[in-house]
């Protein structure tokens, strides 16, 4: 087979891929929580050689990362993030699963007790097009990554990114590096003007460390 | 007759059985076997009286009942995998009642205190804990997956292979 891009060759990737691996080191030891089918987790395998591993809700998640050679078991991160021991991962990752758990500040504290550094991401509520939809339609947004009614959504703790921000504030928490992004992919800083980024970012990506 | 039971779940017997009567048109009302389900358990009874002997389950259950992995290392099972380099796949079957997916989650989260690298998947079935040795596709997915990635992280195959 010839070598391609893992990101070409897998196809049909989430556009925080290659942000995400751009934050994780060479052979670290990576926990990826709420992995679905381990696209992310194997898309670090090639390009960042890490030693990962995942946890994932659903059954159907679960054997389909294993049947890919993953070590991925089956738990809920709101219940079972404790089994862990202090220290064992080098990054634990939260892609786009933040807005589903019951206690989205619990298991953050999870995550940095159990590894160095966190990377979470997750679609931004207040970004323009999901105000524009509330204000024009006044009904609850629908958007590519807020797909599906109000009453048939896992999306149960929606969050902006100026809400994110003060949320590690309030639990002294080190950003490292904060990112939007945009439909396309495209990454920018947050920087000095979050106001904006709140705006006109699709989503947001950010590596944390305990403070 | 009773450890056949446990090998099988009560959704295949029933699904397989029924109340279906064996060989007669109507209850007899007596200890003979009424139930096709009674019969099929009496044949499998007489089968392992005659294959193996009894004193042998005395045994093996005895020696089940003694062992304690845990209490080896101090009374906590995580101990038992510390330092491993051993890679681990669990699999649970929904209607094993003899492995039950809670108990198999136990030392899924002892191999995870101990940092150990697992694979856990529970496979929806009601074959019982005999499904194991029947066509569990899913089950068949999972080890085909799990042990091709071993064998290519040892270079023992190539990928695709």
């Amino acid at each position: 087979m010839p070598k391609l891009r893992p990101y070409l060759q897998l196809g049909g990737l989430r556009h925080d891929f290659p942000i995400i691996a751009e934050m994780v080191a060479p052979n670290s030891r990576v926990l990826d929580i709420g992995c679905g089918d381990g696209d992310l987790l194997q898309f670090l395998q090639l390009e960042r050689n890490v030693d990962g591993r995942g946890l994932e809700l659903s059954q159907t998640g679960v054997n389909a990362s294993v049947a890919r050679g993953l070590a991925v078991v089956q738990g809920d991160a709101d219940m079972d993030l404790v089994d862990y021991p202090d220290g064992a991962f080098d990054v634990v990752i939260l892609s786009q699963s933040l807005q589903v758990l019951h206690q989205p500040r619990g298991v953050l504290e999870q995550m940095l007790r159990i590894g160095q550094q966190a990377i979470v991401s997750f679609p931004n509520f207040a970004y323009w097009r999901v105000r524009w939809d509330l204000l024009r339609r006044g009904r609850m947004p629908i958007t590519s990554d807020l797909p599906g009614p109000w009453y048939d959504t896992a999306n149960i703790h929606l969050c902006t990114i100026l809400d994110f921000l003060t949320l590690c504030d309030e639990m002294n928490l080190h950003i490292d590096q904060a990112l939007t992004l945009s439909r396309r992919g495209a990454a920018k800083p947050i920087g000095k003007m979050p106001g904006w980024a709140n705006l006109a970012g699709e989503q947001g990506v950010f590596l944390l460390r305990r403070g | 007759m009773a450890a056949h039971i446990t090998y099988l779940s009560e959704a295949a017997l029933q699904n397989k059985f029924d109340r279906n009567l064996q060989d007669r048109a109507e209850l007899s009302f007596g200890f003979d076997a009424d139930f096709q389900v009674e019969s099929y358990l009496r044949h499998q009874g007489s089968t392992f009286v005659d294959r193996f002997d009894a004193n042998f389950y005395l045994y093996i259950t005895r020696a089940m009942d003694y062992f304690d992995l845990g209490a080896e290392y101090g009374g906590t099972l995580a101990n038992a995998f510390l330092e491993t380099k051993t890679e681990f796949c669990i699999v649970s079957f929904t209607s094993d009642w003899l492995y039950p997916t809670a108990e198999n989650k136990a030392v899924v989260r002892a191999l995870n205190a101990a940092a150990a690298k697992v694979s856990f998947v529970e496979v929806d079935s009601d074959k019982g804990h005999d499904a194991f040795l029947l066509d569990e596709p899913e089950m068949f997915k999972t080890l085909g997956g799990f042990l091709r990635a071993a064998a290519q992280r040892r270079g023992l195959s190539s990928a695709g292979a």
